[in-house]
């Protein structure tokens, strides 16, 4: 490990929240990964007494809900759909606004108008409306809803990676690439996308946290992929016997808040972390 | 005014093409779904002959090449006519129109709640020395952020309706009851109340950061010197002078939040059966009614550039300083 890696991992260490945080979402993944390992039945699996509540039964330390289904196995097992929802369509969007971007900033005159209105395009259709309809023309799958999700947010990183490259553009080192006849793709690689993705990675934190957000509202819409357990749809069904036992409703509800805030955490580690001169 | 004229037309040129290519959106979209209008009319039939099928096709336009059907969806559209929705018997558009005030209730109240609690906070944590009010309201944008409409609302449900029974779980007024005048006003804002709290709750804290940072650069201007030095009050000063102009941006961002409260909205009126244009949403994406659900997207998108049209415009008159070309 170089030396600037060392200093890099030690101003991410100052910021304890974003440590935590980091240790969180690790620990979730790995249990996430290794739902099946952990727990003998899926889901969906009947094993217990209806409306069992939560710390009542140390076989059930969640509880159970209104089928009898261990809430804790559906909290581990939504754990899966929603950070693999939040990283591939955090992924997809902030490729997309990479690429847009660059283009937009980079060749200039008719391209960056005509993906600048394109742009404006995304940014007027409401997000939420926007990909309800895409998800139910492709017909809900986890595949529709990162395809609709990515497709949709990817703007802001547009829009901050077309400033950047702008910025960038007309530095010296990069007249200097261009007076030494580089290739474009070479000066867009190797100059400009290497020092403008840094701000793009702190905005994938942020894109994560809201698609995990938009597939949970997606879920309880009823629009989630219908053959995995998610925390949207394990709201939307508790939501029938809120009356009596709101514990159904309100455990994932919790687990998709303090997911999303330590995503966020992380990102405010990165930021510290890439962008100094910004973060002070 | 002939400048504010000019400056109005100038803008409304140039949301022409953002306009041109949202119908080219909906247009796509209405494309890559399974089946054309015929199909669905069969469907509602139970049944078709294939010579029936080919009428329908014809009557529709759907046996015409892409860019034919192309130029007829953007005459359509352009007359408000956004096609019939089966499921609901009766025309999407009117049936867009009847639920628009309910929405419009909804979202405006949400925003100038937001706007009024955000601005309050916001300089409050500016303008005094507590600092646990900046520390609080960071803490609750980072939670605020966090949180699912949907979730926020039902769980106040949960504390208002079940446990406490102050206040109706949904819907906008008592059917039961038959109010009329003031006691009808009242009862819509009893059933407002949640609705308007679990929507507003995020701006709130956007609000409040966004002020607080607004007016911490406007405090360090010379003019705001200029008039303590004058021997103007404190409190004065920080209202008049600093508060005024930092309200400024608060307007930019008011037109930019219109879009994701009307997303938000979807979630809000699912949750509290409000009878708005997001839970016709919610209606046509359980009855399958694409054609409704296409109509929604575009009237919002709509909706959003003329909120766009309306702050930048606002945002001219109140300063000066713009340039309006």
């Amino acid at each position: 490990m170089n030396a600037l890696a060392v200093n890099a991992l030690g101003r991410f260490a100052q910021d304890r929240g974003a440590v935590i945080a980091a240790l969180g979402l690790a620990s979730a993944i790995l249990l996430a990964i290794a739902a099946p390992v952990v727990f003998k039945t899926d889901a969906f699996a009947m094993t217990g007494t209806p409306f069992i509540w939560p710390g009542v039964d140390p076989r059930f330390p969640l509880g159970t809900d209104m089928f009898g289904r261990d809430i804790l196995t559906g909290i581990v097992y939504g754990a899966r759909v929603s950070l693999l929802v939040g990283l591939t369509a955090a992924t997809i969007s902030t490729a997309l606004g990479i690429a847009v971007g660059i283009a937009s900033g980079y060749f200039g005159s008719w391209t960056d108008h005509v993906l600048m209105r394109v742009t404006e395009l995304f940014q007027t259709m409401p997000p939420l409306v926007f990909v309800v309809t895409i998800v139910a023309i492709l017909q809900p799958s986890i595949f529709s809803i990162v395809v609709a999700i990515g497709c949709t947010s990817w703007t802001q990183t547009a829009r901050l990676i077309r400033a950047e490259t702008l910025r960038i553009r007309e530095s010296e080192f990069v007249q200097a690439a261009f007076a030494m006849g580089f290739s474009p793709l070479r000066i867009i690689v190797k100059h400009v996308l290497l020092n403008a993705i840094s701000p793009a990675i702190v905005t994938s934190t942020i894109l994560a946290g809201s698609a995990i957000l938009t597939e949970a509202a997606l879920s309880f819409l009823g629009l989630g992929d219908p053959n995995v357990m998610s925390w949207g749809s394990m709201v939307g069904a508790g939501r029938q016997v809120l009356r009596t036992a709101w514990y159904i409703t309100a455990i994932p509800g919790l687990a998709i808040v303090l997911t999303v805030i330590a995503i966020t955490a992380l990102g405010n580690g990165l930021n510290f972390v890439l962008n100094p001169r910004a973060a002070e | 005014m002939v400048r504010h004229l000019r400056y109005l037309v100038s803008r409304l040129l140039q949301i022409v093409p953002v306009a041109l290519l949202i119908i080219l959106a909906n247009f796509f979209l209405l494309r890559m779904a399974p089946g054309d209008m015929a199909d669905v009319m069969a469907g509602e039939a139970g049944s078709a002959t294939p010579e029936f099928m080919a009428a329908l096709r014809q009557q529709f336009g759907s046996d015409q090449t892409v860019f034919v059907q192309l130029l007829n969806y953007g005459q359509k559209i352009l007359t408000f006519d956004l096609g019939y929705s089966f499921r609901n018997g009766t025309d999407v558009a009117s049936l867009i129109a009847s639920r628009l005030p309910a929405t419009a209730l909804l979202v405006g109240a949400s925003l100038l709640l937001a706007a009024t609690l955000g601005v309050a906070l916001g300089w409050l944590s500016a303008t005094t020395h507590h600092r646990w009010i900046s520390g609080l309201v960071s803490i609750m944008t980072g939670i605020g952020f966090a949180t699912p409409l949907f979730w926020v609302g039902l769980m106040l449900i949960v504390l208002f309706s079940i446990e406490l029974r102050w206040l109706p779980t949904g819907g906008i007024y008592d059917l039961d009851a038959d109010y009329t005048g003031w006691a009808f006003a009242v009862d819509v804002a009893r059933h407002m109340i949640m609705p308007v709290m679990s929507l507003a709750i995020f701006y709130v804290t956007i609000y409040a950061r966004l002020t607080q940072t607004a007016i911490l650069d406007v405090q360090k201007l010379d003019y705001v010197r200029t008039a303590h030095a004058k021997g103007l009050g404190s409190l004065r000063v920080s209202i008049v002078h600093v508060l005024r102009n930092a309200l400024l941006p608060i307007v930019t961002v008011s037109g930019m939040q219109i879009g994701s409260l009307i997303s938000g909205s979807v979630v809000v009126e699912t949750v509290f059966s409000w009878p708005g244009m997001g839970r016709l949403a919610f209606d046509a994406v359980m009855q399958r009614d694409l054609n409704l659900l296409l109509g929604i997207l575009f009237c919002t998108s709509l909706l959003v550039i003329v909120a766009n049209l309306v702050t930048d415009f606002v945002y001219a008159l109140l300063d000066p300083r713009i340039e309006l070309q």
